[in-house]
């Protein structure tokens, strides 16, 4: 009878255990299924998405994007947002448990193609013909190297399984430093620019340490083992050589892995005697990004290897305390330990390689892959660039005519100056450089540019009405409204995606708004180089295609961390003097290591499927 | 007591007294560094200027910290997780301790339980099965996904028991006597006499849910249940993140970051975040002592 009681009391429990939890669940309802409403299909999707660290996103749907998405498309998304230091290991966990959210960004190519290979993702396109034919506005984003981004994107069956976005930024990174230190000692030394070469720049350091025996001359701001990237490009290498192992020499010739080669101890070389008279930071290796303005306000970097853009930044971290007068400029100088090879700069990639995929669950319904597609070219459309960047026309920003739009830019200055902000005479500098602008072509919005132009049925929609008039052939230009803000504007008064509920960008920035925020360096830096490479025999080296099997992407998996975590030992010890690499028994034990662990079946992977990816490429 | 008054004795104590103070140096440090930064001016800090005692005072860390919302909503949210947790885990740990602290004639497949108890303390699903669990379940999104899973635990659970083993059976049998059932004699007997053990794996438990994200990373969607530990963690991640993408050519977390100096802001939220332990724990450490070595001699 006891018995009885006892289990009868655990089943009680067990089920009021389960009824708690039961109620607790209420309410999270499965979405992502399909629904009636007013009489009209909405086509709904798990969205999954990662959130950017500065913008609060609307907790709720009836905000003006959901609302508008709803009434255009048909579509309602169910957000899923996460952190972006949680992203991959939650979406992971939804693709292992066969979770898959139907649309997923944030990814990376190497997570759409294994999650590809798993038969867990839809294709975009079966190949680059089939692409334009579904996207046709999104396709014309790449111009002329679309056919380029298609075959680097694709998987190994030749299909591409999400969207790659465009890269705006032609070239970001460049050599920086302390021009009130730098420059005096460079005019001692005889020097009028900034090195072009390994020797002149030890030279340089080795002057600054004299001058300077306390201080570091060369740090970086938080950017980990790529602090050393301005030196692998030194000795012929790429920037992402950390990340991608093998390169394509000047020559042609193919580099399995790079930084096991001749090259590669002369570089550990150069950076050693960097390290030996005390130049080098010891720490660049781990330093974050706040350690590094200490070292700029306590005058400890001198020179940095870093994104263009920031020297503003540096120097208002230097000049703290009350300190004045320390000035950070870049140089597009780069340097190069072989003047004959020539000089490699980092041209950015034509595409950043992270966009929207979409799960075999999107094919649960006839209509819904499709419509998904639509909405992403909507997005590469001009409408759509338009309404994902400032929302929406007469709200949270203004068409203005050209002239308008100088006008406006004349009286901001205007402003400065009676705000005491800045002299009457640079101002008229000011006004007389917006006389002589051009508004770029890409600014521009025509009447027609309000209407989606697609390959569905929503063609010829207007997903935005303008609030003004728009006469036919006139020309005009966006323009924030007064009291709203975008990403990285001035931060008053309302920030557009947050208020309306939009993806702050798809694809790509509007092209004025990425011009104002660092498209004006980016593209100086660019046009410095390009002119470099007529006249100084700089060059550049692409990204190579590599289209991997299953079994051979397992393989590298595996062997690519051991390898790494092996690499940045010797790579920590080299750099610190714990060992030399002009000792033959420390690099040979080095290389040894890298055997070890896997380093001449990696090479020979690599260039399997290089030879493999290139001649599938040439047919 | 007599007092060893002999120099080797002398040595001694002082090298005691040294390790003990050089050991509450090396634990006490860090939280007055940690208050030190919080307190002080981002500029005092980048200059390195900051080794004891804050320089440039001002709370801007603690306003940055208050104003966002997130994080004052996060500490309510781990409160709340971590005391229904705790009374959840106790009353579930005791109520399933105590009968597997009896004899096997008063309790039937007390082998059975008590086998497949320690079985689970090596054989661990992993992620994929209890994320599946979770989700039929329908506890996604809910505070039960962080509690439910962990309801009990074997560590706490054989603490438990062995110091219900320790108290003797006459009480019981007296109770029985009285007229007392098992839930009286549980309620009113052994639970008052293992104050001690529920206030030393309560504060385990409480340990334990309090410093616990990766669960709620998982299970919970909205930011607004976000427990105080998930957002620390963002907050410390997001600068090692950003470089490890900037290293891989994305920027736009590096761009989001933009020029702000996150050191003072993340020390004072890791402060915040450490307050209620060090409330806590004097409360309850006069038990700890005891109730940690239950078990140890017995006999």
């Amino acid at each position: 009878m006891n018995v009885k009681k006892r289990i009868t009391g655990l089943m009680a429990l067990a089920l009021a255990a389960s009824s708690v939890a039961g109620l607790a669940g209420c309410g999270n309802i499965n979405t992502g299924v399909s629904y009636e409403e007013n009489g009209k299909k909405i086509y709904a999707y798990k969205f999954n998405m990662y959130t950017q660290d500065d913008t609060k996103y609307p907790e709720t749907h009836d905000n003006a994007f959901d609302e508008t998405l709803k009434e255009k498309f048909n579509m309602y998304l169910d957000y899923d947002r996460i952190p972006r230091t949680d992203w991959e290991t939650k979406t992971n966990t939804y693709f292992a448990t066969g979770d898959a959210p139907d649309i997923t960004t944030g990814g990376k190519e190497p997570n759409y193609k294994g999650w590809a290979e798993d038969g867990q993702l839809m294709p975009v396109a079966d190949s680059l013909e089939d692409l334009k034919e579904k996207l046709p506005n999104y396709v014309k984003l790449f111009g002329e190297n679309l056919e380029d981004v298609y075959n680097l994107s694709a998987s190994a069956d030749g299909k591409l399984y999400y969207l790659p976005s465009l890269r705006q930024e032609k070239a970001q990174m460049c050599w920086l430093y302390r021009q009130d230190i730098v420059d005096p000692i460079l005019e001692e030394l005889g020097m009028k620019e900034f090195p072009k070469t390994t020797d002149e720049f030890l030279l340089l350091c080795k002057t600054i340490k004299e001058k300077y025996p306390d201080k570091i001359v060369i740090s970086s701001n938080g950017q980990k083992k790529s602090s050393l990237t301005g030196f692998f490009q030194a000795f012929g290498m790429p920037e992402l050589i950390l990340s991608e192992y093998s390169y394509v020499e000047r020559d042609g010739s193919f580099v399995p892995y790079a930084l096991t080669t001749d090259n590669a101890r002369k570089m550990y070389s150069f950076l050693k005697e960097l390290h030996d008279m005390g130049a080098i930071d010891n720490e660049i290796l781990s330093l974050e990004k706040d350690k590094f303005y200490s070292r700029c306000a306590t005058d400890n970097a001198v020179i940095t290897y870093n994104y263009v853009y920031n020297a503003d930044t540096f120097t208002s971290k230097t000049n703290v305390n009350g300190k004045t007068g320390g000035k950070w400029t870049y140089t597009s100088n780069m340097l190069t330990n072989d003047p004959a090879r020539g000089t490699v700069f980092k041209k950015d990639p034509a595409y950043s390689n992270w966009g929207p995929a979409f799960a075999t669950s999107c094919d649960s319904e006839p209509g819904k892959f499709d419509r998904a597609l639509d909405l992403y070219d909507f997005f590469a459309s001009k409408a759509g660039q338009l309404y994902s960047t400032y929302g929406i026309e007469g709200e949270s920003y203004n068409l203005m005519t050209i002239d308008e739009y100088k006008d406006t830019e004349k009286a901001k200055i205007d402003k400065k100056v009676a705000d005491g902000k800045t002299t009457e005479e640079k101002a008229a500098a000011e006004k007389q450089k917006i006389d002589d602008f051009v508004v770029p072509e890409d600014w521009k919005v025509t009447k027609d540019d309000f209407t989606y132009h697609g390959r569905s049925e929503f063609d010829g929609i207007v997903f935005s009405e303008p609030s003004r008039e728009l006469e036919d052939g006139v020309e005009y230009v966006p323009v924030v409204a007064d009291g709203w803000y975008h990403q990285n504007d001035n931060s008053k008064g309302t920030k557009i995606n947050e208020k309306l509920g939009m993806f702050s960008q798809v694809f790509i920035k509007y092209p004025k708004l990425f011009y104002e925020n660092r498209g004006k360096q980016i593209e100086g830096l660019y046009k410095e180089f390009m002119e470099k490479v007529e006249n100084d025999n700089y060059y550049y080296i692409e990204s190579v295609p590599m289209r991997y099997t299953q079994d051979e992407q397992d393989s590298m998996t595996d062997l690519e961390t051991s390898l790494a975590t092996k690499r940045d030992e010797y790579m920590a010890r080299f750099l610190l003097g714990n060992m030399d690499p002009e000792n033959d028994a420390d690099w040979n034990k080095y290389i040894s290591d890298m055997k070890r662990v896997g380093l001449e079946k990696f090479e020979n992977l690599q260039t399997t499927v290089y030879n493999r990816t290139k001649a599938d490429l040439e047919k | 007591m007599v007092k060893d008054t002999s120099l080797s004795s002398k040595i001694l104590d002082i090298v005691i007294y040294v390790s003990l103070i050089a050991l509450m140096i090396v634990t006490l440090y860090p939280v007055i560094y940690i208050f030190s930064v919080s307190l002080s001016s981002s500029e005092a800090y980048e200059s390195g200027q900051i080794v004891l005692l804050p320089k440039g005072v001002n709370l801007g860390a603690y306003a940055v910290v208050f104003k966002a919302g997130t994080v004052p909503r996060a500490f309510l949210n781990s409160v709340l997780y971590t005391v229904v947790y705790t009374v959840l885990a106790l009353l579930f740990s005791t109520s399933m301790a105590y009968p597997l602290s009896r004899s096997k004639d008063r309790v039937p497949f007390k082998g059975f339980f008590g086998k497949l108890v320690v079985l689970t303390m090596f054989f661990s699903a992993g992620i994929v099965p209890n994320y599946l669990v979770v989700k039929y379940l329908g506890l996604m999104n809910t505070m039960w996904a962080l509690i439910l899973p962990v309801m009990v635990t074997t560590y706490n659970l054989v603490v438990m028991r062995s110091f219900f083993e320790g108290i003797p059976i006459d009480l019981e049998e007296a109770a029985f006597i009285d007229g007392a059932n098992e839930i009286v004699i549980f309620f009113k007997i052994m639970l008052p006499l293992a104050k001690a053990a529920l206030a030393t794996v309560g504060l385990f438990y409480a340990v334990y849910m309090w410093n616990s994200w990766f669960t709620a990373m998982l299970y919970i969607k909205d930011s607004s249940k976000y427990p105080l530990q998930l957002i620390i963690r963002q907050i410390i991640m997001q600068n090692q993140m950003a470089a490890e993408l900037a290293a891989m050519g994305d920027t736009s977390m590096q761009d989001a970051l933009g020029s702000t100096n996150t050191e003072t802001v993340k020390y004072a939220t890791l402060f915040v975040s450490i307050v209620p332990m060090l409330i806590v724990y004097p409360f309850i450490q006069k038990y700890f002592v005891k109730g940690v070595m239950v078990g140890s001699v017995k006999g």
